[in-house]
């Protein structure tokens, strides 16, 4: 009975090998390396399938190999969707095992990042419809779990743009109003709701908004449709990793649950500058400690249940060793090896952040200014189509959409 | 004489029972199947589907105006069908069916978008210099499109509600809207759409 109960914590303790190897290479600087290490990797255990998905679209990301960060990320996608069936064998065995066996499903704000990613993949290689179902699906889980999502600003500021892409203008302008009342100051969208509801010919609304816009925010929302636009999207800092938190109650229970530790808690957005002057670009930001945190929150009874039965469980076993000392020690065993699940998706960034900046006409640079990172120019006025899309990724590389122009799909369309 | 086996041998007969009832179920089969059958394995959009789409509007294109009443192949461009569904669906293979199906009909001729590129790069090749000139294409005697083929992929999605059950139902219905528009006047001479509705039930609990 012991044994039974420690093999499958001996056996699946960790997370795949090849993950923590692809993560230190990815941290020391060699993404690319890393990348290759995950690409090698035929055999993931069942397990861990979902996080190894997870991070390899986030490090195929970063290397600027979207189409291979799209089928890693579907994968992902394809696996939340099967593990919405409950699986009786594993959560009756981690009733007197641990969590470790479980097949990881992921936090809901991971899971929603998952979408967010390919939404931002799909941009990034012009595929504005499939954008837009990613857009669709992001949605869904904001719907499942409103509260936990409250400061998911950047997912929904990006659901809004796969709308605008793909030529749904209704859509896009109903996700920036609902951004705009969830933000504690809504002035980054103001000026995109504002040109929207213009274009749309909802007046009243439009008429509201044009009264807490400045000049220069009304210039740039008049030309909307007429004039280019970029749009950047940056990856900063190290999301929080899981650690295990700990209850004793004596003689001999231990709960064990996991609770967020962060790596990088301060933001220093960038300073943008269009033809030399910062004029007229907004940003939206999401603070990804945060809605981590706040994931886990909403999870956290389940798993206090889950750690008390299981308490339960382990104990009503261990009574029914007759011998003493063979209880004892089978007691302290069980205590020292309940550990809680602290798997997590590692190479989240610390935050999210997209930033909106109107192109003038004859505007030859653009540059972002960044704290830790110097400054990263942008090729300047936008090519064919409204948008022209960029990714700075938390390795400072950066990409440009238009490098893939003609590749797949068509250049986003005239609204 | 009944056969009751002793305490251990139930046993061993048990085991290899059990033994036999998993290879079997644990082995991998292939077969064949017809592209026209009608199978479903969940409720999203599958093949079987798109058969189904392609077959109705292609005997609506084909059986109204202004298509019925033209015996002189006029030339349709397909500008393509966007997707408007929560699933990633190539929306080009149900717009491939449909034009292969009219231009076996003979109704109606497409011009090829898709390859207008290598097109204009296969003419700048026989230009350039290496082509015999009496076997060149001739420049500029490209056919206009009269009509454009357009349409767009719709679906409504809905679970049943949170509560305690078994299964977990789900409820998918899918709208193609295709039309026709007149490249000189604008206007929309032919529209039709196809619809398909499913229920699914999945189990929560599995093994």
């Amino acid at each position: 009975m012991l044994f039974v109960m420690l093999a499958p914590v001996l056996l699946c303790g960790c997370a795949t090998g090849s993950l923590q190897k692809a993560r230190s290479e990815f941290y020391s600087g060699h993404a690319d390396v890393a990348a290759q290490i995950l690409d090698s990797e035929d055999d993931v255990s069942d397990t861990d399938a979902l996080l190894f998905y997870m991070e390899k679209g986030a490090i195929k990301y970063s290397v600027g190999d979207f189409h291979g960060s799209i089928k890693a990320l579907l994968r992902a996608s394809a696996l939340m969707e099967q593990q919405e069936t409950i699986r009786l064998s594993q959560e009756t065995a981690s009733l007197v095992t641990s969590d470790w066996i479980r097949d990881y499903k992921g936090e809901y704000a991971e899971r929603l990042w998952v979408h967010t990613w390919l939404m931002l993949d799909y941009l990034m290689t012009n595929a504005w419809d499939d954008a837009m179902v990613e857009a669709r699906k992001a949605l869904k889980i904001y719907d499942a779990w409103p509260d936990v999502f409250k400061r998911a600003f950047f997912t929904r500021a990006v659901a809004a743009i796969s709308f605008e892409a793909a030529g749904d203008i209704d859509g896009a302008y109903l996700e920036y109003r609902k951004l705009a009342r969830l933000m504690d100051d809504p002035a980054p969208i103001l000026p995109r709701l504002y040109a929207l509801a213009r274009f749309l010919g909802y007046d009243d609304d439009a008429a509201r908004y044009e009264k807490e816009l400045s000049g220069s925010a009304l210039r740039h929302a008049d030309q909307y449709g007429s004039s280019a636009e970029v749009i950047v999207f940056i990856t900063t800092g190290r999301a929080p990793v899981k650690v295990a938190r700990n209850i004793v109650l004596p003689p001999s229970i231990r709960f064990s649950f996991p609770a967020y530790m962060d790596r990088h808690t301060v933001f220093y957005p960038p300073a943008i500058y269009s033809g030399g002057h910062s004029e007229g670009s907004q940003t939206v930001t999401t603070n990804v400690a945060r809605v981590l945190k706040a994931s886990l929150h909403e999870r956290m009874r389940k798993v206090l249940v889950r750690e008390a039965a299981r308490a339960a469980a382990k104990e009503a076993a261990v009574r029914q060793i007759d011998d003493e000392t063979l209880r004892a020690i089978a007691r302290i065993t069980l205590f020292l090896l309940e550990e809680a699940d602290t798997r997590s998706w590692q190479i989240l960034p610390a935050f999210f952040t997209v930033a909106f900046i109107p192109v003038a006409q004859g505007d030859a640079e653009i540059t972002l200014e960044f704290k830790e990172r110097g400054r990263i120019s942008l090729p300047g006025a936008a090519g064919p189509g409204r948008f022209r899309f960029f990714a700075v990724t938390g390795n400072g590389r950066l990409f440009s959409a238009a490098d893939l122009a003609g590749e797949m799909g068509e250049p986003n369309r005239e609204p | 004489m009944k056969f009751r086996p002793a305490g251990k041998n139930r046993l061993v007969l048990i085991t290899l029972l059990g033994i036999v009832i998993l290879m079997y179920g644990c082995s991998a089969t292939t077969r064949e199947i017809s592209p026209d059958a009608n199978i479903h394995y969940d409720e999203a959009y599958d093949f079987t589907d798109k058969k189904a789409i392609v077959n109705d509007l292609v005997k609506s294109l084909l059986g109204k105006p202004p298509l019925v009443a033209r015996y002189d192949r006029p030339v349709i461009i397909v500008y393509g069908v966007r997707n408007r569904t929560s699933e990633h669906i190539d929306t080009s293979g149900i717009t491939d069916d449909i034009r292969r199906e009219i231009l076996q009909s003979g109704k109606a001729r497409f011009v090829n978008k898709v390859q207008r590129g290598n097109i204009i790069r296969e003419m700048a090749y026989q230009y350039g210099g290496n082509v015999d000139p009496a076997t060149r294409v001739e420049k500029a005697r490209q056919i206009g499109a009269e009509y454009m083929l357009t349409g767009t992929l719709r679906s409504i999605e809905k679970h049943e509600p949170k509560q305690w059950r078994t299964h977990k139902k789900t409820l998918m219905y899918y709208s193609l809207t295709l039309e026709l528009t007149d490249l000189k006047t604008g206007l929309v001479e032919w529209t039709d759409s196809a619809e398909i509705a499913r229920e699914s039930s999945k189990p929560i609990i599995g093994w």
